[in-house]
């Protein structure tokens, strides 16, 4: 093994960031605006994306084979939960599986927005197994632009 | 039965890896393939493919499914946090001889595309009534 090479000596501050660098990071990886509740591989994880479109953000869930009245969409201090059942509904018998990939099962998908949004206006719509949640950001957090008058 | 076992261990079998390969990346959605009696089902699943934009083609015994989801290409939206995948569905299947490829069926419904195929007369299970 060798030893990381350092420029002048070394410098017991220089590490002791690195080390709180390192913590930071940690902290910032727990505390990611999106989680999910998954604790095995295998869990149902639906994939989603946020986006900013101006002065709302858009979260958009793959819910394949989901079922509208299976989903609940809920909001509290800043966060967006969605939560559902994908559930198997079919005729298939045990033992006449050639192929199972897909998977079925409950899930939890947790979105905080990095600003102010505002619950009263938050709407969704389900289309082709994707859901698309558009939450408008509080007035008081929109941009505004100032005009300065020249005098 | 015995007749799908033998020809293909499963009915519905995949192509190998090696000609994928080839074709620019594309998306492997999951797939679930069981029997019922005297058909055969094939659930895709394609969330956010439009119907239109699904090509379900059989060329031979290869039946392929191919959809297109396109990405964000909007400059005024800001990408935040990105997880689903984009670009082309795809994904191909060999089905055996005790399949009656005349007979299949494509519906897509919340995002799932669900095939029915028919199974060749030969291979649909008789009945056989037991004399009193």
């Amino acid at each position: 093994m060798t030893l990381p090479v350092r420029g002048r000596g070394w410098n017991p501050w220089k590490e002791l960031m690195t080390l709180q660098d390192e913590v930071n990071r940690l902290f910032s990886q727990a505390l990611a605006p999106v989680s999910s509740t998954a604790l095995f591989e295998g869990d149902l994880v639906p994939p989603l994306d946020v986006v900013r479109e101006g002065d709302r953000y858009v979260v958009r869930v793959d819910l394949p084979g989901v079922k509208r009245e299976d989903i609940e969409l809920s909001v509290l201090n800043n966060r967006l939960f969605i939560r559902g059942t994908k559930k198997h509904e079919t005729e298939a018998k045990e033992g006449t599986y050639h192929r199972r990939e897909r998977v079925f099962g409950s899930f939890e998908r947790v979105v905080e927005f990095p600003d102010p949004v505002d619950p009263e206006k938050i709407s969704a719509k389900f289309t082709d197994g994707v859901l698309e949640i558009t939450a408008p950001l509080r007035e008081e957090a929109k941009p505004r632009q100032i005009a300065i008058e020249v005098k | 039965m015995d007749k799908i076992v033998k020809r293909n261990p499963q009915n519905v079998s995949e192509q190998g890896a090696a000609t994928r390969g080839r074709r620019p990346p594309t998306i492997e959605p999951p797939v679930t393939v069981y029997e019922v009696d005297d058909h055969v089902v094939v659930e895709i699943e394609m969330p956010g493919v439009e119907k239109d934009k699904i090509e379900v083609t059989l060329e031979r015994d290869e039946l392929t499914v191919a959809g297109w989801r396109k990405p964000e290409e909007d400059a005024n939206v800001e990408i935040l946090h990105q997880e689903r995948p984009y670009g082309c569905f795809r994904r191909t299947f060999v089905l055996s001889e005790s399949l009656d490829s005349s007979k299949i069926n494509a519906v897509y419904e919340n995002g799932v595309l669900k095939l029915t195929l028919a199974k060749a007369e030969a291979a649909k299970p008789k009945k056989i009534a037991i004399a009193e």
